[in-house]
């Protein structure tokens, strides 16, 4: 890209072809409604009002509804009251649009599924969810003249909590230090809790935490920014990567942008939970300053009279790359409790009790431990005399487990963020005894990730790794050396070639409804190609031409393609199937076209544009 | 070649008491009026078209098409558009115009390959001129990079509604005598934090050095406002303008 000229504001480059030599990305962000505005006329969703009560309490009969509490991009939510429980909740209804979006239905059972599990004193609990027809909403619909059916309203029953949100607080001003630490912590609690079940928030903000009269700390509308159609987390385990990729929509950003990470704005489709941790330092930052952090974050110590280390606390959250940031909110937590003095213990920088309370507790923070563990074994003073292999979590007691359970996820992540692919993740760790006698563990896990080629992760000053050929990586933590094994494991009768050449030059043959019904036998009808030719490569090698099939589904770019591939053997030729899907559209009567296409020659060779 | 201004861009949407108020956004019109085609639809929609008909240029030709069969089927595009003839298709309850444009485009291409027809070219032609003269040129001047078809459209149509709300605001600023303004102090529309010194940029716009804090001030929030004006002229309702303002800024992310 040229790069005549950077951007004062963002320091991106300066494409030559910007809006009057301005940043367009600059220029998008101006265009937000600030946190604190109301937004002018044309900011209101149109054809969405919050539904009066009566219309609503036909829909809901076994609610008596109270009132209204609030409205936000989210939808508007009630105070109602079960009349069978006698028990005040909160019914929140989505907008009426949603629910017709594709892919929304099994995203909605699937979050609300999540959220259910998500049992906990600083978490807004999920009654009910579901969907109701809202035939006697139609008439308040100002498009009142579309003729399908008025689509089915989707609505959570959650707790009701009895207090402000944050947001509200804040706009009187700062909170004192203590309070905000005593919040901070609470949250952090909350959150710990929903990312060791697998659920990010995305939308962390002063409105959507709550504070009850007891002055505790609620969490609400988690994972609900996911139903506008954010990526999902990986899927962990079970569940195939395809269905996975088939409800999302990456490129699409959710969240409130003066609190999302940088990643969630640039890289939506690869943000994880420490997005979340990102928006806690923002909020922290308010509480304490009274000030949103900005462009370049001062430190809040310098603002307002505080503990100094509240600074590194507060910085390292707000950390541009994640990887930088506190890996886990009991992280955060625990350097809060640290400074706020609840410790007797020593309070340097960086170096965390090890045998006191906090770490003894969950096994997920084990992860602190498991540096400290680390550099331990290269010592020779931990190591555990039986060696074994084990299934994560593992505890305290087996320190070398430990080990291969933090190196694998280290390694699962950088290998993540460098967009490699995998089946198979097998990590060995080999060293030496405290009497000098060698050692091997071997670890294997079943992961599935989605991206491009494996290429050399970044190394991140203590942990480095260094591709040695076919999925083989070895590299060494703080001196004990270990080798990581990638084994991709995928069944495809076409012989697939995984080389960097170019499988071969394909020509078009038919545009066919179903692949079931092609017949390579008859006359192709259709001729030339669209496009001037398709290079089909393995999965992400570069340079990319603009038509790169990947395998599976291929990440649509927008809200707009999805596509897909797939090799079939078709009365014993070699036939590819490309599907193409465009949008959110359906402009009816036309069913996706499959572009069959033949393999016209052996040799490899890349097809001319 | 910038697009020209539709006069007409008024878009009430809602009232402070939260009465449903009908909608008016172009896109709105033009979906609400899918079968009955009233002359408000056919203005609305061929305003829209004059503005964002050059991202579906550059779709064309970046999928591979030649210059001529790009400005062919653009041209043959949009004259079956304006004859309203994928109305009655479109579902009016969802969906933007932006990914309304790119669907049909991409159908009508597919469609054009499937019957292999000599391109015709439809009649009415004359309601949106498209300079497809300059078309080329101003494509040749694109930056060169490796990004999907549907990514360059989707980064074109970005950068032309930007392009089309920047010069609205110039020409309103012009038409009130305050071209001079406009020009020193646009860049601050960027977020510039590192801007020239206020008395300096005064000196530019022939204001005083204080009067000039409260010029960028005012320069920034009627920018806010067409941008997001122009945005809701594309939206179906039931849609939200800042959830398109992410999207756009994703579109504008994504690797060149």
């Amino acid at each position: 890209m040229d790069t005549r000229h950077i951007c004062q504001n963002c320091q991106r480059p300066l494409a030559p072809d910007t809006p009057m030599g301005l940043c367009p990305q600059c220029l998008i962000k101006a265009g937000f409604r600030s946190g604190l505005e109301t937004g002018t006329a044309t900011d209101r969703r149109p054809g969405f009002v919050p539904l009066p009560i009566e219309a609503l309490a036909k829909v809901f009969p076994q609610l008596e509804i109270l009132g209204l509490i609030g409205q936000g991009g989210m939808g508007a939510v009630y105070k109602a009251r079960q009349k069978q429980l006698h028990r005040v909740v909160a019914l929140k209804i989505l907008p009426p649009g949603i629910g017709a979006e594709r892919g929304f239905a099994e995203r909605f059972t699937r979050e609300a599924q999540a959220l259910a599990q998500l049992n906990h004193p600083g978490i807004v609990t999920l009654y009910e969810y579901g969907q109701v027809q809202g035939d006697a909403l139609s008439k308040l619909d100002s498009q009142a003249a579309a003729p399908n059916p008025p689509p089915p309203l989707c609505f959570f029953l959650m707790e009701y909590v009895d207090g402000v949100n944050l947001g509200e607080t804040l706009a009187h001003g700062r909170i004192p230090p203590p309070e905000a630490m005593s919040l901070v912590a609470q949250i952090c609690d909350a959150l710990q809790f929903a990312h060791d079940q697998g659920i990010v928030h995305r939308d962390i903000k002063p409105e959507n935490i709550l504070l009850d009269r007891r002055g505790r700390v609620k969490v609400a509308d988690f994972g609900l920014a996911m139903l506008r159609g954010g990526e999902t987390e990986p899927a962990v385990g079970g569940g195939s990567p395809l269905s996975a990729l088939a409800l999302t929509e990456a490129g699409k950003v959710v969240g409130t942008p003066r609190y999302m990470s940088p990643e969630q704005l640039e890289r939506p489709g690869r943000v994880d939970h420490r997005a979340d941790i990102y928006a806690l330092g923002v909020v922290f930052y308010q509480m304490l300053t009274g000030e949103l952090p900005g462009r370049s974050i001062e430190p809040p110590s310098q603002k307002v009279p505080l503990d100094v280390r509240l600074d590194e606390v507060v910085l390292r959250a707000l950390e541009r790359a994640p990887e930088r940031r506190f890996q886990h909110a009991s992280d955060l937590k625990t350097r809060v409790e640290l400074i706020a003095g609840a410790q007797s213990s020593s309070a340097q920088a960086g170096q965390p009790p090890l045998a006191s309370g906090p770490l003894r507790r969950a096994s997920r923070r084990l992860q602190l431990a498991a540096a400290l563990i680390i550099l331990a074994v290269v010592a020779g003073i931990l190591l555990a005399p039986a060696l074994r292999d084990r299934r994560p979590p593992p505890t305290l007691a087996d320190p070398l487990g430990v080990a291969i359970q933090t190196i694998r996820n280290e390694i699962g992540r950088q290998l993540r963020e460098a967009g490699a692919t995998y089946d198979e993740l097998q990590v060995t760790l080999a060293g030496q005894r405290p009497n000098g006698q060698p050692f091997q563990v071997s670890y294997r896990g079943l992961r599935h990730f989605k991206g491009t080629d494996g290429s050399t992760p970044r190394p991140d000053g203590t942990f480095r790794m260094d591709y040695i050929g076919a999925g083989q990586w070895q590299g060494a933590l703080a001196g004990t050396r270990f080798t990581v094994s990638v084994a991709s494991k995928e069944n495809i009768n076409v012989p697939f070639v995984n080389d960097p050449a170019v499988l071969g030059e394909w020509k078009s043959v038919d545009f066919v409804a179903d692949p079931a019904d092609f017949d390579p036998s008859k006359p192709p009808t259709a001729g030339e190609l669209p496009f001037p030719g398709i290079t089909f490569l393995p999965e992400g090698k570069t340079p990319q031409p603009w038509l790169t099939w990947t395998r599976g589904l291929l990440i649509h770019h927008g809200d707009q393609t999805a596509s897909h591939y797939e090799i079939r053997q078709v009365k014993g030729r070699a036939c590819l199937f490309l599907e193409w899907k465009s949008g959110d559209f359906t402009i009816s009567g036309k069913k996706p076209h499959y572009y069959v296409l033949q393999q016209n020659s052996t040799t490899i060779q890349r097809s001319n544009q | 070649m910038s697009a020209s201004v539709p006069s007409d861009s008024s878009s009430q949407v809602s009232d402070a008491s939260h009465r449903p108020v009908f909608v008016t956004t172009h896109w709105s019109i033009v979906l609400a009026a899918a079968n009955t085609g009233t002359a408000d639809a056919q203005v609305a929609l061929e305003s829209l078209c004059r503005t964002y008909w050059y991202p579906l240029y550059a779709y064309a030709r970046r999928r591979g098409q030649r210059v001529q069969d790009a400005q062919d089927l653009t041209q043959a595009f949009f004259a079956r558009l304006l004859e309203r003839r994928w109305m009655a298709d479109a579902d009016p309850a969802r969906g933007r115009f932006r990914t309304f444009l790119l669907t049909a485009m991409s159908r009508f291409m597919a469609d054009e390959w499937d019957k292999r027809r000599a391109q015709k070219r439809g009649g009415g032609v004359g309601h949106v001129p498209l300079q497809l003269e300059d078309a080329e040129t101003r494509y040749g001047c694109e930056p060169a990079d490796t990004c999907t078809p549907e990514q360059y459209f989707e980064r074109r149509w970005a950068l032309t509604l930007l392009d089309a709300v920047l010069q609205r605001l110039r020409a309103q600023y012009e038409a009130e005598g305050k071209g001079k303004v406009f020009a020193a102090l646009h860049p601050s529309l960027a977020g510039n934090r590192e801007s020239p010194p206020y008395r300096e940029l005064g000196a530019q716009a022939g204001l005083s050095e204080g009067a000039v804090k409260v010029a960028i001030h005012r320069l920034r929030k009627r920018y806010r406002s067409l941008l997001r004006e122009e945005i809701a002229r594309t939206m179906a309702p039931g849609e939200d303008v800042d959830e398109e303002l992410r999207h756009l800024f994703a579109a504008l992310s994504e690797p060149a």
